[in-house]
């Protein structure tokens, strides 16, 4: 480690990730009870942040508390790592760890998460943590904690179909394009946090280990690699991805999740690459086969 | 006639080695504090039985209804029901899940407001579909076509199906609330004063319904009023409440026209003649 | 069992209703503390293609046997058999709910002064009803599961049970204006002949008659009695309380006073 970095971190006041070790300790408990456990909710004691709830704060706690000097971190928000959310994280981790950051998925060992899972598939050995909002995916449908909490337990879904149901009754088709309910394991039914519907097939077997916290609701749960993530739909009317009518005008991507920029007041607008650094990374390779 | 010359068998009731009771209550006994809200009721049900439990208020043929039902838990006494799957259970002795399988797939219960029944604020198909959603259905355009021959069979026009309950009138709630039962195809069903509250002609209709579909389904029904014109309408047979006892038990006809215990002739006599 | 339309079912000397020291008594609580009799020793049968007629001045409880004998009266002491299958008697003063119950949809016609009308259905819809249970009853096979399936009948039989239906309320003169309404709203004659008819469709073993004519003009209850006799030509075993002096006579083959069963002072 850097000989400034070991400096300043010895003159600081809070430990290592700003969490005490015992903090550490039961945040780590309550992830090998999630693991052990894909899609089920574990309650934990979320502990007082330098930021309020609603800024990830749950999402910062599991990445406290599982960094390691040796991690190489990347924070993302809404795709992009420049933002000002993913900057401000980084920042705060770089101030009390001292680790490695980075803008390059494939280099991280560890990749905190608002909102979306990175395009370039994950390997083995890396770690995903989601910040979450509302871990309970049937609390807008029934807002009683004690039925929920029935509910997952005897694996009665029903009410979440008929969701499902209501919404091709009423709209034609299922109408949730983020924060898409999955079955995890065919036995939990998730949140996956509000990532878009595009990205959920990315959890289905997947190699890296995926972690969720939600610091306000104090719940963490996970879905560990090579694991069964399927998302919900009817026989005749399954799930489906989102389309766009036209490609990244930066690097042609046809494959990605875009976002829609509006460029002047006349209406015009074009679709860029959520993931910058995937785009970033196809526009580089797209000039090396050109050559 | 010579009576000596005649071989009879003196018969044992019919139930005896040939039909086996779909539902037997024995003890069964619930106490609030000091007051015992059921007392030691007992009897049995078979398919196609159609039991009426009257009294008046604070007899305690809800909580009766209520107990069998495990709405609320009872304190003494057993439930034996002869399900499809298990044979004869215990239901005490079964797992919560079991418990709710049973429920949701053998027996039905109809509440005496059907607001407590359904679901207000999704479509009536969705109604009648989450039982079968629940129990792992995952074909649209199946469920719905269940959902609509539902809503056939208790005379709601198929038309309705996409509309909230909320915009229905009382009787039709409740016959949606019927056919939410009766999608899993129960053999019994409970009802608790499931024409209260409905208006005269509104309750003639249901009735006739109610009739009409435990006759053609073979359906076992315990049925909880205070009205005891309902009781003759649709029960065969019935049991008199009062201070949590079965006061007296029997043919409906027969208890109500030639009644044998004191509160079941008080009872009788102040049915208002039209 | 076999139920056809020949109720024929006993080839032996057997009765297919015997009564047997049969007597009644009333608590009416409110009025007394003491039970009143009004009825004892009852004791006599009839066999099948009898027409017996309970003969007494009114208030001598004619009424109450007939209600006793279909199980509406609980009995106070005594037996009343019932043959039930070949050989095999049912005792109503036993008086199980569910054997009781039993013989009323296979073995007796019950014929009563009033009719109960059920609410907002029609005659012809009443009588089919009728038909319809009887006819899934037997259907229904006599087993040791505890289901009941659902019975549904074929087109053919529902086109049978109509044509039936139509058959007896048009020998019963109801005039077909008349089919699709409720019987509430009928004539006393027209009640009663809808009542006839109900009990005339499923033909069973046993027929109890409580004033069969009564409220019925001259020629109704001609026809009355052709459809009454019919039943006896097939075997019916009838016991009936017949005011009318004419239609009695017409009708039965023996008769028995209500004298022999009044209490003894």
């Amino acid at each position: 480690m850097n000989k400034t970095i070991a400096n300043s971190l010895s003159q600081r006041e809070f430990n290592f990730a700003y969490l005490d070790e015992q903090t550490k300790r039961m945040i780590r408990r309550a992830l090998l009870k999630a693991i052990a456990i894909p899609g089920y909710q574990v309650p934990f004691a979320s502990k007082e942040k330098p930021l309020p709830y609603g800024w990830g704060t749950g999402g910062i706690q599991v990445t406290a508390s599982i960094i390691g000097r040796e991690d190489t971190l990347k924070g993302i928000d809404q795709g992009s790592a420049d933002t000002v959310n993913a900057v401000n994280i980084r920042k705060f981790f770089q101030k009390t760890t001292g680790v490695k950051t980075t803008e390059n998925t494939d280099e991280a060992t560890l990749i905190q998460t608002r909102h979306r899972i990175p395009e370039h598939p994950l390997n083995e050995g890396q770690v995903m943590v989601y910040q979450v909002p509302v871990p309970e995916p049937l609390q807008r449908l029934e807002p009683r904690g004690q039925e929920t909490r029935r509910m997952h337990a005897l694996g009665d879904y029903g009410l979440m179909h008929v969701k499902l149901y209501e919404d091709i009754t009423h709209f034609g088709k299922i109408t949730s394009t983020y924060d898409y309910p999955v079955m995890v394991d065919h036995r939990y039914l998730t949140s996956p946090s509000p990532i878009p519907k595009f990205d959920n097939p990315k959890l289905h077997q997947s190699k890296a280990l995926h972690l969720f916290g939600a610091g306000r609701e104090k719940r963490i749960y996970a879905i560990p690699p090579y694991t069964d993530v399927q998302s919900l739909g009817f026989e005749d009317h399954p799930f489906e991805l989102q389309k766009w009518s036209s490609v990244c005008a930066m690097c042609g991507s046809s494959n990605t999740f875009l976002d829609e920029l509006v460029t002047d007041d006349a209406g015009g607008h074009l679709f860029i690459c959520s993931d910058s650094n995937h785009c970033q990374r196809t526009q580089q390779e797209n000039q090396h086969n050109e050559n | 006639m010579k009576t000596d010359s005649m071989n009879i068998s003196l018969q044992t009731p019919i139930g005896t080695g040939k039909e086996l009771p779909l539902l037997q209550v024995n003890q069964l006994s619930k106490t609030f504090g000091q007051r015992r809200a059921v007392d030691s009721v007992s009897f049995e049900l078979y398919a196609g039985d159609v039991l009426a439990v009257v009294g008046e208020s604070g007899s305690g043929k809800s909580t009766l209804l209520n107990c069998i039902n495990s709405n609320i838990e009872f304190d003494g006494g057993e439930i034996l029901y002869h399900s499809q799957s298990m044979g004869t259970v215990n239901m005490a002795e079964l797992s919560e899940v079991q418990q709710r399988l049973i429920k949701r797939t053998e027996w039905g219960f109809v509440h005496q407001n059907p607001r407590d029944g359904l679901i207000m604020n999704v479509s009536a198909g969705a109604n009648i579909g989450e039982r079968l959603m629940s129990l792992g259905a995952r074909h649209y355009g199946n469920i719905r076509s269940q959902a609509i021959e539902s809503l056939r069979e208790v005379e709601i026009d198929a038309s309705r199906i996409d509309d909230f309950p909320m915009n229905f009138s009382g009787g039709m709630q409740q016959r949606l609330q019927i056919a939410r039962n009766l999608v899993t195809h129960p053999r019994m069903i409970l009802m608790d004063e499931p024409t209260s509250g409905l208006d005269v002609s509104v309750q003639a209709k249901l009735l006739d319904l109610l009739k009409q579909l435990t006759q053609r389904r073979g359906l076992a029904v315990v049925i909880v009023t205070h009205d005891l014109a309902v009781a003759r309408l649709l029960a065969s047979q019935m049991m008199v409440m009062q201070h949590g006892q079965v006061i007296e038990a029997g043919l409906t006809d027969q208890l109500l026209d030639d009644p044998q215990h004191p509160y079941t002739q008080l009872l009788v006599s102040s049915i208002l003649q039209g | 069992m076999s139920m056809n339309t020949n109720p024929i079912n006993s080839k032996f000397d057997s009765p297919i209703l015997e009564l047997k020291d049969v007597s009644k008594s009333f608590f009416l609580h409110q009025r007394s503390s003491s039970p009143f009799k009004v009825l004892e020793n009852i004791t006599f049968s009839v066999s099948a293609g009898e027409c017996v007629a309970l003969e007494g001045a009114s208030g001598m409880g004619k009424s109450s046997i007939l209600k006793m004998i279909h199980g509406n009266y609980k009995v106070s002491a005594g037996h009343i058999f019932i043959q039930h299958t070949e050989n095999n008697y049912i005792d109503v003063a036993k008086g199980h709910a569910r054997d009781i119950l039993d013989l009323r949809t296979s073995c007796i016609n019950y014929v009563s002064q009033f009719l109960r009308a059920i609410p907002r259905v029609g005659a012809f819809d009443l009588i089919k009803q009728e038909a319809i249970y009887f006819l899934q009853k037997v259907k229904r096979p006599q087993s040791h599961a505890v289901e009941l399936p659902t019975l549904i009948l074929s087109k053919q039989e529902i086109q049978d049970l109509d044509a039936k239906v139509e058959a007896i309320l048009q020998k019963l003169q109801i005039s077909p204006r008349l089919w699709h309404l409720p019987p509430s709203t009928f004539s006393g004659g027209e009640q009663q002949r809808i009542n006839l008819a109900k009990s005339l469709i499923n033909p069973k073993p046993l027929l109890l008659l409580d004033e069969p004519s009564a409220s019925l003009d001259h020629d109704n209850t001609e026809i009355v009695i052709d459809l009454i006799h019919e039943a006896r030509q097939c075997g019916t075993a009838i016991l009936g309380i017949f005011h009318d002096a004419d239609v009695k006579n017409k009708l039965m083959t023996r008769s028995i006073s209500m004298h022999d069963f009044q209490p003894k002072p």
